[in-house]
């Protein structure tokens, strides 16, 4: 130990008043010591703060880890942005909050999936005709009952396989690439098997005659045959009960599927 | 900058997932007050079914058919008291009837006019006045039944608790029609619904007829002899799937299109020059003629490609007689 620091713990052990001038000296040190020992005394104190400090970061881990809350909002912003964005991506596809095939596994749609009736299986075309031509066009009549059974009605057996949402959403899926369009005009005219497809609406079968043989059958088996264009959605006005108390059932179908009318 | 650029976006994702339209809570006192001005109940074995608007002064009201089925439909009035009323029309395309009662004090109402993307609208029920809103522009509908063409315009409404076919009333007062079919989804759609932009109440997608039909149904009810006339040439077709052009698959027997030689098979290119581009656009040319025009319409069978002259009729009823000239 050098003299001085004997010196030292001398003066801080006995206190010792110093007389000499190297005493005094001393003492001055000494009393900057003292001042020096108070402050030594912080690093314990801030010891103790960032002790009781830690310790409550670990409930406020923000409160605690200031320096790093900039980066942390950046990059949750950017999180919660990237999210929101492709969210919206997500919600703004076509049809995605009311989409008709939605409907599909809805029980009350589960007939609709059965197979059609081959169109050879209706030729009932003069009910079909009358159910229409008979619609009361005065108005004034109330029976509103007096359509014919469905199965007995082409036009309902039409709309059987209209009304089946399954079928959209299975075109709608399908792969881009489709067939190329079947030869409608080189067909052969006057095809008699054609002719008795028994369609709805054929002339023949309607009993109405009229020449242009074999056309109607033809072009309507191109139209089950070739590639359908872009189809626009149509919202199919059904006579059951919807989703609202008192209300018809509305289905999205695409207008590929559906035969109008008027 | 691509923080400031991120955050726009951010911000504007996030106003637009908002709810468009904050909904008031609608109160008794509104329900009764439209109820008192602008509807009467309709009820079937003491039950409301729906409601009726008086569209003349001398007690015609409007109501869906549905609500008003049978020959003496019971309308409601204010003081509770029930009126047998008489059906007086109907309308099959549009499914209105029109019936005659009591005026019951309550107002002659009008109807709506053009509806707007985003136009607020009240539908009036038992209970409530709701609030909704018209969503895009005219939807194409069709009829299961009579496969007719029906313009449509879709409201959303975000109270799932609708009861009904309700009508539906502008800012003025005005009618715009009837809600009389909702969107049938299943539940996992009714549940991306709710989460996704409509609110926690989830909503309720119903559709009603476009202004435009429901203007010619009531000038047609407030006829001396009430009659609505749409146009019809008595044919079903559908899109022709080889190119433009609607496929027709049946012809109705003494039907306007019958009488100008339309069959099945023919595909119809253009009416009076404009082109016929899909099955819509047909339903739609063809819902916008009038009863009595005549049209020249250019069809093509097989290699041929004729004009044939029809006049359109009404209701399928066959009143109209048609020439055919064929030009090959």
């Amino acid at each position: 130990m050098a003299r001085g620091d004997e010196q030292l713990n001398r003066i801080f052990e006995q206190g010792l008043a110093g007389s000499s001038a190297e005493e005094r000296q001393l003492m001055a040190i000494r009393e900057g010591l003292k001042s020096l020992k108070t402050d030594v005394s912080c690093p314990v104190e801030f010891d103790d703060v960032m002790r009781r400090v830690r310790t409550e970061s670990v409930a406020l881990p923000a409160a605690a880890k200031g320096g790093l809350r900039l980066p942390w909002m950046w990059g949750g912003t950017m999180a919660v942005a990237a999210t929101v964005v492709a969210f919206a991506v997500f919600m703004s596809r076509p049809q995605t909050a009311v989409s008709p095939t939605l409907a599909v596994d809805s029980p009350t749609t589960a007939p609709l999936t059965a197979p059609l009736a081959a169109p050879d299986a209706a030729p009932e075309t003069d009910s079909a005709a009358s159910a229409l031509a008979d619609q009361p066009v005065a108005l004034g009549a109330t029976d509103l009952d007096s359509a014919p059974a469905t199965a007995d009605n082409p036009v309902a057996a039409l709309k059987r396989e209209v009304a089946n949402p399954r079928r959209s959403s299975a075109r709608r899926s399908r792969p881009v690439s489709r067939p190329a369009p079947a030869p409608v005009t080189l067909a052969p005219a006057n095809m008699p098997m054609a002719r008795a497809s028994g369609l709805p609406g054929n002339a023949e079968s309607s009993g109405l005659g009229g020449s242009g043989g074999g056309a109607p059958a033809m072009a309507m088996a191109a139209a089950d045959q070739a590639p359908k264009e872009e189809s626009v959605p149509v919202v199919l006005i059904s006579e059951r009960s919807g989703p609202v108390t008192g209300q018809n059932a509305a289905f999205e179908v695409e207008s590929d599927d559906v035969v109008f009318g008027g | 900058m691509w923080f400031l650029a991120v955050n726009s976006a951010f911000l504007t994702t996030v106003a637009l997932a908002t709810p468009v339209t904050p909904v008031a809570p609608p109160t008794s006192t509104q329900a009764n007050v439209a109820y008192a001005q602008f509807a009467r109940a309709v009820e079937q074995s003491g039950r409301t079914r729906g409601f009726a608007v008086l569209i003349t002064s001398d007690g015609r009201w409007l109501a869906p058919d549905i609500d008003a089925e049978g020959p003496a439909p019971v309308l409601l009035l204010r003081d509770g008291r029930r009126m047998s009323t008489r059906v007086l029309a109907n309308d099959e395309i549009t499914r209105l009837a029109l019936i005659f009662g009591p005026t019951d004090g309550a107002t002659v109402i009008s109807e709506a006019g053009t509806l707007r993307d985003g136009q607020t609208v009240w539908a009036i029920s038992a209970q409530d006045v709701h609030r909704g809103m018209v969503v895009g522009e005219d939807k194409v509908g069709i009829d299961e039944d009579t496969r007719r063409y029906l313009p449509l315009r879709e409201y959303r409404f975000e109270n799932l608790s609708l009861v009904g076919s309700m009508p539906v009333l502008d800012q003025e007062g005005r009618l715009c029609g009837f809600l009389s079919a909702s969107l049938a989804i299943d539940s996992s759609s009714a549940n991306m619904v709710r989460s996704g932009q409509f609110g926690p109440g989830g909503i309720a997608v119903s559709y009603s007829i476009n202004p435009t039909v429901l203007r010619r149904v009531v000038s047609g009810f407030r006829m001396a002899e009430p009659r609505v006339n749409h146009p019809t040439i008595g044919a079903f077709w559908r899109n022709y799937p080889a190119g433009e052009g609607a496929l027709v698959t049946q012809v109705l027997p003494e039907s306007p299109a019958a009488q100008a030689g339309l069959q099945a098979g023919f595909v119809i290119l253009s009416i009076d020059g404009e082109p016929v581009d899909n099955a819509v656009k047909l339903a739609t040319m063809l819902f916008n003629m009038s009863v009595g025009d005549t049209v020249n319409m250019t069809v093509r069978d097989l290699d041929r490609t004729f004009t044939i002259q029809l006049k359109v009729g009404a209701n399928a009823k066959p009143e109209a007689s048609a020439q055919a000239s064929e030009t090959r």
